[in-house]
């Protein structure tokens, strides 16, 4: 049982520099710690006094070709059968060697903001891109793949999918969104150690009316950010959806995370469109290797 | 407008139903307590409200083990049986959005012309002056059309606490003795709610659209708040009567039905052989 503190507050005058009142406090303990609370800020009210947050919305970009399809099309949008939108680098990395290794064709962006010192490469190789990629198969152009392997702030979240679902024609649509988290992070009654990680989990819409190819995500773990935004927007605007999230304990990208994915291509109506490459195994061997030598200070 | 349905057939005016949403406040007690609430009646969902001020999270059904439904980071709750509507939000809001949501907020409860609206929330037991250190931890506020209606019966029958107001200039102080109109003409009461979250913005909101709100706070640290959050509801329950103290078969619950997400609130277990 949580043990509860006894605190004490005081008010103290705090120096050098300016002077004025903090709230602290001083535990049964006698430690002094700060008063703070996991659901406000006390800067809140202040913060809204001041000029709106600048949180720059996101903006999307097409490519000439594909510009010229949508305005073409009768209700302006990109025509797809399927979209996978595949955030972090677990997620990516599977897209990229199960998926993307056919034809491939880049046909838009997503930015969700530059800083002046921040370095935008077209590969996604910086930690400091900020810029989504939109993929279509040359052979099977209904099959679109959105790559996020940079991390989109919650706070976008909003703007990046209204940006993307109001290009794309997503009625009858099969729509997944594959992500990873740590096992640290869930919750269950069986100790972290004795886990079968990496394992996957799915949620799906009300109107989404298959059967995942994973167990449903259970009480009490949540997912947020992008990936949970994209989901919402489909629940509450009644669209099929479906999400699959793996559970990992490698802190760096791994060849077995990335395989946990496997089933998801073995799911209606992926299995009919997209053949497993021969040379899947190398192909991610590939991807790890690039994307651990970023992970070492020294090399 | 932010209220999404579920189905076409779910009825988007409430005449003569009671809403009760929680604030984000200290503690997360306004949304326990709502938790406790949808679960003890076993409330339908029937819609959302979805904007680009509240942070998105999703999950499985908290409140039952026995099928699947997703659920989202601000939802509706419906009782036909109770006549209430109860909202439940389950993420904070986006920094710098938060009048845009109060404002949004106000106008969804204008036009569902609900008769009366309660928040849950709570605030800072470090900040209670003296006389708020005993007795009775739960206060309320109310609008104007909220006191006219329900002032009364609050105070005098059951016997609830309007949170003592403060002199505001300089700062928040403790109360002063006599009340500020009769010292100096610079200082105004002002109700003061610290890691109350919107509840003071909804109360001015309110007040403005003639909406008939009434303010429920309990004082609170944070830590393990499920017994401020079953306080709460209980206190809430002497007035709304709606559930019946010891029902459940639990009465160290007061009648009320933990929901079963409220499990691992503190983590899973972890190995005891780290710890020898």
């Amino acid at each position: 049982m949580k043990e509860t503190r006894k605190f004490i507050k005081i008010r103290c005058l705090v120096l050098p520099t300016i002077p004025c009142f903090v709230d602290i406090m001083a535990t049964f303990f006698g430690e002094i710690l700060p008063v703070t609370s996991r659901a406000v800020d006390e800067d809140d009210d202040e913060e809204e006094n001041a000029l709106e947050t600048a949180i720059s919305p996101a903006v999307l970009r097409w490519s000439p070709q594909v510009r010229s399809e949508i305005e073409s099309s009768p209700n302006q949008c990109l025509h797809c059968s399927i979209l996978i939108i595949a955030v972090g680098q677990a997620a990516t990395g599977f897209t990229q060697c199960y998926v993307l290794s056919q034809q491939s064709e880049k046909i838009g962006a997503i930015c969700t903001g530059l800083d002046d010192k921040d370095t935008s490469t077209l590969s996604q190789d910086a930690h400091s891109d900020k810029t989504c990629y939109i993929y279509r198969l040359v052979h099977k152009p209904e099959v679109v793949v959105v790559q996020c392997k940079t991390e989109v702030q919650a706070a976008q979240a909003f703007s990046w999918t209204q940006q993307l679902f109001s290009s794309i024609n997503i009625n009858h649509t099969y729509i997944a969104v594959l992500t990873c988290g740590s096992v640290t992070d869930f919750k269950c009654d069986v100790m972290v150690s004795d886990l079968p990680a990496p394992f996957l989990r799915a949620l799906k819409t009300s109107s989404f009316h298959g059967q995942p190819i994973a167990p449903y995500l259970e009480q009490p773990n949540t997912i947020s950010g992008l990936p949970a935004q994209l989901l919402t927007h489909c629940q509450v605007e009644r669209i099929a959806a479906v999400l699959y999230t793996c559970y990992t304990d490698s802190i760096h990208l791994d060849m077995n995370t990335m395989k946990t994915f496997r089933p998801v291509l073995q799911v209606t109506p992926l299995k009919n469109v997209i053949q497993i490459p021969v040379n899947a195994d190398k192909l991610m061997a590939e991807f790890v290797d690039r994307n651990l030598r970023d992970n070492f200070l020294y090399t | 407008m932010m209220f999404y349905p579920r189905s076409n057939e779910t009825a988007c005016k409430w005449k003569d139903y009671t809403v009760i949403l929680p604030a984000v406040s200290v503690g997360n007690v306004g949304q326990l307590a709502v938790d406790l609430i949808v679960s003890s009646l076993s409330m339908e969902s029937v819609g959302y409200l979805y904007d680009d001020s509240i942070l998105p999270v999703i999950g499985n059904d908290p409140y039952t083990q026995d099928k699947y439904a997703l659920s989202t980071a601000c939802e509706v709750y419906q009782s036909t049986e109770h006549k209430l509507v109860v909202v439940q939000q389950r993420s904070p809001l986006v920094k710098g959005k938060r009048n845009q949501f109060v404002t949004k907020l106000a106008k969804w409860l204008k036009v569902s012309e609900f008769s009366q609206v309660v928040l849950l929330t709570s605030t800072f037991s470090h900040e209670r002056l003296d006389v708020q250190m005993i007795g009775c931890q739960e206060r309320f506020l109310a609008t104007k059309l909220m006191e006219e209606k329900l002032g009364k019966k609050l105070r005098e029958e059951l016997k609830w606490k309007e949170l003592e107001k403060r002199p505001s200039f300089p700062a928040p102080a403790p109360l002063m003795e006599q009340a500020p109109s009769s010292q100096n003409s610079t200082l105004q009461a002002t109700s003061y709610l610290p890691g109350g979250g919107i509840a003071k913005s909804l109360l001015e909101e309110c007040e403005k659209m003639d909406i008939p709100l009434l303010v429920v706070s309990t004082f609170c640290s944070e830590g393990d708040n499920v017994p401020d959050a079953l306080r709460l509801a209980s206190h809430l329950n002497t007035w709304l009567h709606l559930v019946k103290p010891g029902s459940a078969g639990d009465t160290s619950q007061g009648g009320w039905v933990t929901p079963s997400s409220w499990q691992h609130l503190f983590g899973s277990t972890f190995d005891q052989m780290l710890y020898q």
